[in-house]
């Protein structure tokens, strides 16, 4: 791969670069810019306000080539988010409504566009997660404004220079306009074995787990990893319960995340770091019982049998 | 018809990721073995037994990923068409560039009625493509007839016709000065 990278002036992001959808994030995604990506997980970078679209590999290799890249017309949708988190509530929990309410197909040949007066308290990563997640409605894309916390983020990545402003015009008009209100939001989660189908997680709180897979493309931030980091302060996992770790930005903030927060945590028996797209693409662990996983999907095959999806913290 | 399922199978469903099938990526005869691994492991089997055949699917087929080996294992075991009643929109394309039909049920009720194990002809496929019109599926077990149509671009009707992606740009790029 790296030859072949070489060859045809690509950029090779070397193994132990971290998640791909952070990698770009962090080192490459400009607002207002469009990409093309052969994991449909690209929309990720909509969190950096560009229209980023997932495609298969073999129309990413044409459009390398100097082919054009076809896409049908979506619709837009706004997806105003106003007020403020409760108490461990967080972004996933946002992508997590929407799943509940449009299921996995409401985002069919749209592009969900996240506005409001939240944004404001929003960071990269949080948008990163309903972005990432976005992929799991079924939308072509989706995507954030630019604005000072775009410009926060990427100072402090040492890029301020590639930040514009970008927002929606003041006139714009969408197919439809859906409301999600954060402060009235609980913590949910994702049952075997569809996204779409959201429990709040009260209903399954107390549910024995037999494996618990921590980090992802959608949920590995230095934020998402310090809080479970800080729940395990003092503990130790339990012999029986088989547990991992993927994080997804590695070279800003992994280690120190691993020194600061792992360490004290899980350790040793947190398993090894994983630095691929987590445990859904780097390994799959079946265990018998039932798992808790804050990954984006968790269907037969994928991960596990039995999971828990898609808690986040 | 080889196979009957129901709404939203996703791309995991169709061709499984995880330590056992991923390393196998490149090996498209030995990934082949895999398809459809966690909803009948005998598929595989039975599409070679046929020489190939059909898949019928509900709402949203090829949901989930932008895996194009749930495409490219479907086309190597000679799935050659997919009857749904809708499609995701990776995986649709994704059929199209390995040159596999993605046909949309004009009535849902057809769909439900379609069992695994029935004996299905496409006739008029490629003049159908070709017109334009609806296309008809022959139900010979059941002694029914049924209507298709497709969500397709004009370019990936003709990407269709020209046996997918890579066969229509070879034949592309060959005219090119």
């Amino acid at each position: 791969m790296a030859a072949m990278a070489t060859k045809h002036g690509a950029i090779f992001s070397r193994p132990g670069n971290g998640i791909s959808h952070f990698a770009h994030l962090e080192r490459f995604d400009v607002p207002g810019e469009t990409m093309l990506g052969a994991d449909s997980h690209t929309c990720t970078a909509g969190a950096m306000a560009m229209l980023a679209i997932g495609a298969g590999g073999a129309e990413v290799a044409v459009a390398m080539a100097g082919e054009p890249f076809y896409v049908k017309m979506p619709e837009v949708v706004s997806v105003n988010l106003v007020d403020r988190f409760p108490p461990w509530v967080s972004a996933k929990d946002v992508i997590l409504e929407l799943l509940r309410r449009l299921t996995v197909k409401g985002g069919v040949n749209r592009v969900m566009e996240y506005v409001g007066p939240a944004l404001e308290h929003l960071s990269v990563y949080e948008r990163a997660t309903i972005c990432n997640m976005t992929q799991e409605l079924g939308a072509t894309s989706g995507l954030f404004p630019s604005d000072d916390m775009t410009r926060r983020f990427l100072w402090a990545q040492g890029r301020e220079k590639d930040w514009t402003t970008l927002g929606p015009d003041a006139d714009a008009r969408y197919d439809e306009e859906i409301t999600i209100n954060l402060s009235t939001l609980e913590p949910l989660v994702a049952k075997p074995h569809s996204p779409d189908n959201v429990v709040p997680v009260r209903e399954v709180a107390g549910t024995p787990v037999r494996q618990v897979a921590v980090g992802s493309s959608v949920n590995s931030s230095y934020r998402d990893l310090m809080v479970v980091a800080q729940v395990l302060k003092g503990k130790h996992v339990a012999p029986n319960l088989h547990m991992t770790m993927s994080p997804g930005e590695v070279p800003v903030k992994g280690p120190h995340a691993v020194a600061a927060g792992w360490r004290r945590g899980p350790h040793a028996d947190a398993g090894s770091a994983r630095y691929l797209k987590g445990p859904y693409a780097s390994q799959r662990d079946v265990h018998d019982g039932p798992s808790l996983q804050d990954i984006h999907k968790d269907l037969p095959g994928a991960t596990s049998r039995r999971g828990w999806r898609e808690r986040c913290f | 018809m080889l196979l009957k399922l129901a709404d939203n199978v996703s791309t995991d469903e169709i061709l499984p990721g995880g330590n056992e099938v991923l390393p196998l990526r490149s090996n498209i005869p030995a990934i082949s073995e895999y398809t459809f691994a966690y909803v009948d492991k005998t598929l595989p089997a039975r599409a070679r037994e046929k020489g190939g055949g059909f898949i019928v699917a509900g709402e949203n087929y090829g949901q989930g990923s932008s895996r194009e080996h749930a495409a490219i294992a479907p086309m190597y075991l000679g799935i050659k068409v997919v009857l749904a009643k809708s499609f995701a929109r990776i995986h649709e394309s994704n059929l199209v560039n390995f040159g596999i039909p993605p046909l949309r049920f004009t009535d849902p009720a057809d769909c439900d009625a379609i069992q695994q194990g029935d004996r299905l002809e496409l006739p008029e496929i490629r003049a159908a493509l070709e017109a334009g019109g609806s296309i008809l599926v022959r139900n010979v077990t059941k002694g029914r007839e049924y209507r298709m149509t497709h969500a397709l671009s004009p370019r990936q009707v003709t990407l269709l016709l020209a046996g997918g992606l890579t066969l229509f740009l070879q034949r592309k790029w060959r005219q090119l000065p």
